[in-house]
């Protein structure tokens, strides 16, 4: 058997994993124990937003503007008064009672070990088990149903650790005693819910403190339709602009605009909430503003701008040129403009620059590295988890791999698809050319023979990746933006994920294998043996010692195994084959033979031979839901430092976009460009929106949603020591950055890095102070932005920044050496009279050797060339220095702005630099400082 | 990309937006205090700690966990030594360190069922147990959140590194990790604290003032932008710590007096130790130390007996006896452990025989601050192939060093993507261990 050091991890993870799962844990919210999700969900993005329902969870409401639509009672069925129910149905009345009291959450008999010896399904939807539940112990009494114990312990009759959650009198408790009293039966049938009718649909707020009450209408699948107001959950996403109560009652609280969710059954609604800011401030502003001369308009800032004048904000003005071109340099390209290229751009009087300057900027290979990271990030490049002895190469090919594609323009659809559907093995590769072919990589290092084949098998290969369930949530949240593991051990508490849902999903994941020795051809089998005996192999144990001598192997050409992706059709696990076959003597079934895609149709597997065929087919076509908006979701955040939906990977109902028709433009867009990321991109940048400035008015001050201005981010991590490096480099090197990337941050290709050598930027230690991706929990929040003491001591006073700064080759050295410094020059001419001094004795010596005809020593000849040499170079030195300066001080000073800030400096700046730079020991010293300090601003470190 | 919504703490505009309003009355002023009084509790005063990473997986059968009465295939090579403590005996590789069992205690019979290196050191390290949808921070980075630091030190020094990181915590709350060990007779300097390529105080000063006045473009933004606030916030202390003398002392273990450095021997981990209590006796509350090299497959005696050991008992004597000798051992708790103990069987792959991962027993030492010295707590079966009785999990231990260090291990944090997470789940404080 072969095995490999990363084989050995393998199953530790997948024990850890199933282990935990088995004692009724989840993994992800922890319960079984007090913590896990808060009960109230505030936690959600405060951008949340849309009017989604249940069947759609994107189908955003394409009118969030139309005035608020009133549900008819004339519609399709009656609405029923329900207020107290005559015959309570379990599913329709309890079952979303106890949700609503709480009595199902994490801290109470939700917990999987329940509570009191009770448990009910976490946030609800088992109805059979939550039925079986309080049916059980004595809970209900049909005889007295007054003496049943869920209506004697909530209210407080007998002991209950909850305290008393309603009074005997209540409507609560008369519908649970009325329940009871008709036989307390359960739900014979699952009721679908169709739609939630919430209205008004919309609320626009007059002024601060105003009320709206929210009445919910549930719209069954059998035509009934019901006033369920009483039984619905609410939730305002940010309490900063509205409130609500248990009773649907919305108050307004602040300025600025919002949702409010409701949840009923397994249906959740968003119901947006706006509180304009105050009309004074906007009609100021108005007044002040000279009437726009900006035309070009896109579809982009039609959406933006309806919704700021909904809310009485009015944009910040568009940014100039200069804070243009570094925000859209950094944005696209990831690098500083140089300031030379600053200096074409502002005198450059053609009103199409702009878009021009996107154009050019898409085309650089710093674009071309830095959106491969991006992608890297997307798809977890993560060089711990590829395990083994050759992970940097992994993670290297990965990122060409990528890189290449990204250089070529090939759809993101497609790069997706060699990602998802990659198969290790090219077909009619055998295993011994595929080993043959592997071993040559890693013998060249060269990614090149890699690049070229049309899959990318390592995402499917990391370790972390290796069970269906670790699979399927990985892949929701890489490609859908769906957080789906809640469902892996209980229904999604805000979206309407269930287990069954996560269940059928996972099916999908269930045929792919990583082979570590030979697969499952008897051919594969003699190549293997094959290989181990050309390695001398033959029979010992495939350990770390004989690895090592394979790989010393491969030096001399040799060729060693190799993992590789097998794709079976979609397994059942040894434990559900079990299950299955419980209680008959047939062998269960083998194969899934039906799954479901996520909030999608069912798929037979039956003749299937590649499982992830049919779910790659769903994900790339034109009205998938979430795979075009998430993808867009995320450019958009790098641009703007935050998502139309937030957190970028928690496309959920309850969490909508805050502008869905925009998120709905710009993945319809991107669709009918071929999916091409460009398009994406200049979409973006040239948008009036993306080039707005930073500064403020009197209306948008406390906006940061709107993007009514731009909000100052802090810059990723990559760009940060990439852009220290680079306002330090030499006016030529600097130049080059968006050509010259080799040595780039951008360019690291996984997570781990080179050693800490001065000057280096592969640095695990500057990198992970700025929060680059670890890559490391299929989470978007894997990359920091975030600030840190660690990264303010690196900017001051790293040994790393220091020898940038001062380095022979940078800016500093060279700008001080083109202009003359005082205290150099009279060094120089101390030098220079010192050594004509000793010229002139030699020379005397030599003349007084000549006469006396002795012979002149060859140490003497040897000291008169040098001293000859020297003293010609100083007065080359000191003629040089006597020219007029290339730059004056003022010149440098502003080269230093531009190469950092990326702006001249303003006539205020100027003279307090100047004066720094007097008072400094030298020229250079005084530079040093400068261009240190220009580093150490918040300016610098940021986007604006 | 955006930040996730941090609800640990109401933001700045929103506290201003409240205090606007009148709901709460919050003024800016006392929603200051009140953030700064959040972010440093005031209960934990004057503890620290001193984390020793022994990384590799120690075999408990070999030093701490001794079994001179199981067979030989078992027993392994070396002897029981007594110790200052009557009853307590340790390997006779520790002599020195034997003379200080005073001062800690020996956990007997921790376990868990983690057999690979990154994933039970996640464990002991974090006090978590791994989870592949949550990185849980390192302990000092807990500590680093709750105990408060002088505004020139570092609260959190890894020395030299540390694999575990703030999880989610954030990178706020990394060590300052100083990336190399000091050279015994040479000045010691971090990078980052030590001032160099010739630049000076004096010359750092005027950049700074230099810097305070180009450093004015966001003037008008800044109170609104949390961000803005912060970069501040840690340049300013960024500043006084690279410029602090006392920051650079702490560092320097040259400083100290002959006397003291001829305690600690010529080696890294030994170095380490001293530097370790130089820095927490300067105001430093957490301090990592590692020692590394116990993964004995094969050669476990040769290399226990030559390398390992002496170099541990070198080491942890040093740190107990200086903690004690700058009357520091009462305020700083020392947890020494690693990953997973080893296999009570003695494989045969090398003639002197190795031993294997083996989570499922293993030992642990706590000593100083807070903690009951002198006792051995737990056992092991008579092979030390499990505990013998309960046993502990890794979790008891971890609340135990959070209560230890006056932070409740019950209490709970927002991760980034909001939800909530107890510092330390599933975790029993065991007072036996407590003073």
């Amino acid at each position: 058997m072969i095995r490999t050091n990363s084989h050995l991890m393998l199953p530790m993870v997948r024990i850890f994993r199933s282990g935990l799962l088995a004692a009724g844990f989840c993994l992800v919210c922890f319960v079984g124990n007090c913590d896990g999700f808060s009960p109230i969900v505030q936690l959600l993005g405060s951008t949340a937003a849309g009017t989604s329902g249940p069947e759609s969870p994107l189908s955003v409401d394409r009118a969030p503007l139309r005035p608020a639509a009133m549900p008819s009672d004339t519609a399709v069925g009656i609405v029923t008064a329900t207020l107290e129910p005559e015959a309570p149905d379990f599913q329709r009345h309890v079952s979303p009672l106890l949700s609503r009291m709480g009595c199902n959450n994490r801290n109470c008999h939700g917990s999987f070990q329940g509570q009191g010896g009770f448990q009910l399904s976490l946030f609800g939807y088992d109805f059979l088990a939550d039925h079986r539940a309080l049916l059980g112990g004595g809970r209900v009494d049909l005889d007295d149903p007054a003496a049943s114990l869920i209506l004697t312990k909530p209210t407080g009759v007998d002991e209950h650790g909850g305290g008393e959650i309603f009074s005997s009198d209540s409507w609560q408790s008369r519908l649970l005693a009325n329940w009871i009293a008709q036989g307390a039966r359960a739900t014979d049938q699952i009721s679908h819910l169709i739609d939630l009718e919430v209205s008004p649909s919309e609320v626009d707020f007059a002024q601060l403190g105003q009320r709206v009450d929210l009445r919910v209408v549930a719209q069954w699948e059998d035509g009934t339709r019901e006033d369920v107001t009483r039984w619905a959950r609410f939730q305002a996403n940010d309490q900063a602009v509205c409130t609500v109560d248990d009773s649907g009652r919305v108050t307004s609280a602040g300025y600025g605009d919002t949702y409010v969710v409701v949840f009923y059954d397994n249906g959740v609604k968003a119901v947006p909430v706006f509180q304009p800011y105050p009309r004074d401030r906007w009609a100021e502003t108005a007044a002040a503003e000279p009437p726009t001369s900006e035309s070009a308009e896109s579809a982009i800032d039609r959406i933006i701008q309806r919704k700021l004048d909904r809310l009485h904000l009015r944009r910040s003005p568009l940014v100039d040129d200069a804070t243009f071109l570094r925000r859209v340099s950094l944005d696209i390209a990831g690098t500083l403009p140089s300031p030379q290229q600053i200096r074409e751009f502002l005198s450059d009087s053609d009103p199409g620059k702009r878009a021009r300057k996107i154009d050019e900027l898409l085309a650089t290979p710093a674009y071309v590295h830095w959106q491969t990271t991006f992608l890297c990030d997307i798809t977890g490049n993560n060089s711990q988890e590829l395990g083994g002895n050759n992970s940097s190469l992994a993670s290297q090919q990965w990122f060409d791999w990528i890189r290449h594609r990204v250089a070529m323009q090939v759809p993101y659809d497609q790069i997706v698809r060699g990602i998802v559907l990659s198969q290790s093995r090219e077909p009619g590769e055998s295993y011994y050319e595929y080993c043959a072919a592997y071993s040559q990589m890693l013998r060249s290092g060269d990614t090149a023979n890699f690049v070229a084949r049309p899959t990318m098998p390592y995402y499917w290969m990391r370790n972390d990746n290796q069970d269906k369930d670790a699979r399927a949530i990985a892949f929701a949240q890489n490609f859908l933006g769906l957080q789906i593991q809640c469902a892996e051990c209980h229904k999604h508490p805000f979206d309407r994920w269930t287990q069954e849902d996560f269940r059928q999903f996972s099916r999908f994941f269930a045929g792919i294998e990583v082979q570590r020795g030979a697969g499952a051809l008897a051919e594969d089998k003699a190549d293997l043996q094959r290989i181990l005996a050309d390695l001398n192999l033959a029979g010992r144990k495939f350990d770390n010692q004989a690895q090592k001598m394979a790989r010393e192997s491969i030096k001399e050409g040799g060729v060693m195994p190799f993992p590789f992706l097998q794709i079976t059709k979609p397994r059942l696990s040894k434990e559900e084959r079990q299950a299955a076959a419980q209680g008959s003597k047939k062998r269960g079934a083998l194969f899934y033979t039906e799954a479901t895609i996520l909030g999608g149709p069912r798929v037979s597997l039956r003749g299937v031979d590649d499982a992830r065929q049919p779910l790659m087919d769903w994900v790339a076509a034109a009205d998938n839901p979430y795979f075009a908006r998430v993808y867009v979701n995320r450019v958009w955040a790098r641009y703007f430092g935050r998502g139309l939906v937030n957190p970028l990977d928690d496309f959920n109902a309850a969490n909508p976009a805050s502008h869905p028709e925009l998120l709905d433009y710009l993945a319809e867009g991107f669709v009918t460009s071929g999916y091409d990321m460009q398009w994406v991109h200049r979409e973006i940048a040239n948008s009036r929106t993306y080039q707005t400035d930073w500064r403020p008015n009197a209306t948008n001050a406390e906006d940061e949603r709107n993007y009514s201005r731009a909000v100052p981010r802090r810059l990723p991590a990559e760009l940060v020591i990439d852009g220290v490096a680079q306002a330090c480099a030499s006016d030529r090197d600097h130049a080059r950055y968006l050509w010259e990337v080799a040595d780039r941050a951008i360019s690291v290709p996984g997570t781990t890095y080179g050693k800490a050598a001065r000057g280096n930027r592969n640095n695990a230690f500057a990198l992970t102070a700025f929060g680059r991706s670890t890559r490391s929990n299929n989470c978007d929040c894997d990359r920091s932005n975030e600030t840190s003491l660690i990264q303010a001591t690196y900017l001051q006073n790293d040994r790393d920044v220091h020898q940038w700064i001062n380095h022979a080759e940078g800016w500093v050295s060279e700008a001080a050496s083109a202009f003359p410094d005082p205290r150099e020059l009279a060094d120089l001419q101390n030098r220079l009279a010192k050594e004509r001094e000793q010229l002139e004795r030699l020379v005397s010596r030599r003349e007084k050797l000549t006469k006396a005809g002795r012979e002149i020593p060859a140490d003497l000849v040897q000291r008169l060339d040098k001293v000859r040499h020297s003293v010609a170079a100083v007065e080359a030195r000191l003629e040089s220095l006597n020219q007029p300066a290339e730059k004056s001080l003022d010149e440098l000073i502003a080269d230093a702005y531009l190469r950092s800030l990326s702006r001249f400096p303003t006539s205020s700046e100027l003279d307090r630099c100047r004066r720094y730079i007097v008072e400094s020991k030298t020229v250079r010293d005084g530079l040093a400082g400068l261009l240190w300090t220009l580093i150490n601003t918040k300016e610098f470190v940021v986007n604006h | 990309m955006s930040k996730r919504n941090s609800r640990d703490r109401l933001n700045r505009r929103e506290a201003l937006h409240i205090g606007s309003l009148g709901a709460t009355g919050l003024t800016l002023a006392s929603y200051l205090q009140a953030y700064a009084a959040a972010e440093f509790p005031k209960s934990a005063a004057n503890r620290n700690a001193i984390f020793v990473e022994l990384t590799g997986g120690p075999s408990h059968l070999d030093t701490f966990d001794l079994k001179p009465d199981a067979p030989a295939e078992i027993r392994g090579k070396f002897k029981a030594i007594p110790t200052k403590v009557p009853g307590i005996e340790i390997c006779e590789h520790l002599p020195r360190l034997a003379m200080h069992t005073d001062k800690f205690t020996i956990i007997r019979g921790v376990s868990h069922s983690l057999g690979a290196h990154n994933l039970g050191q996640k464990f002991l390290f974090t006090g978590n147990r791994p989870n592949p949808a949550l990185d849980y921070p390192a302990y000092g980075s807990v500590a680093a959140k709750e105990l408060r630091a002088p505004v020139d030190l570092p609260g959190y020094v890894a020395i030299p590194q540390t694999a575990q990181g703030p999880g989610y915590l954030g990178v706020k709350y990394s060590p300052l990790a100083t990336n190399e060990v000091p050279v015994k007779g040479r000045p010691f300097n971090v990078r980052g604290i030590a001032l160099g390529s010739g630049v000076t105080l004096a010359e750092i000063e005027r950049r700074r003032d230099l810097l305070r006045d180009l450093d004015q473009t966001f003037a008008a933004i800044e109170r609104e932008s949390d961000l803005l606030d912060s970069l501040d916030e840690f340049s300013r202390k960024a500043f006084r710590m690279i410029t602090s003398k006392r920051t650079r002392d702490a560092f320097d273990v040259s400083q100290e007096p002959e006397s003291y450095l001829s305690r600690f021997a010529d080696d890294p981990f030994s170095q380490s130790c001293l530097l370790a209590t130089r820095l927490v006796e300067a105001g430093v509350r957490f301090v990592t130390v590692n020692l590394s090299g116990w993964d004995t497959h094969a050669d476990n005696f040769i290399r226990l007996k030559e390398n390992l050991l002496p170099r541990l008992d070198a080491g942890l004597s040093g740190l107990f006896w200086g903690l004690a000798e700058k009357g520091l051992l009462e305020s700083t708790t020392v947890f020494v452990t690693g990953e997973f103990g080893r296999t009570p069987k003695i494989n045969d792959r090398t003639p002197d025989g190795g031993r294997d991962h083996y989570p499922r027993c293993m030992f642990m030492l706590m000593g100083g601050g807070s903690i009951r010295g002198g006792q051995v707590l737990g056992a092991s079966d008579e092979h030390g192939a499990a505990p013998k009785h309960e046993g502990f999990k890794p979790e008891d231990v971890a609340a135990t060093f959070y209560q230890a260090l006056g932070i409740s291990p019950t209490r709970e944090y927002q991760t980034p993507t909001g939800r909530t997470v107890m510092l330390v789940r599933e975790g029993r404080v065991l007072r036996e261990l407590l003073l």
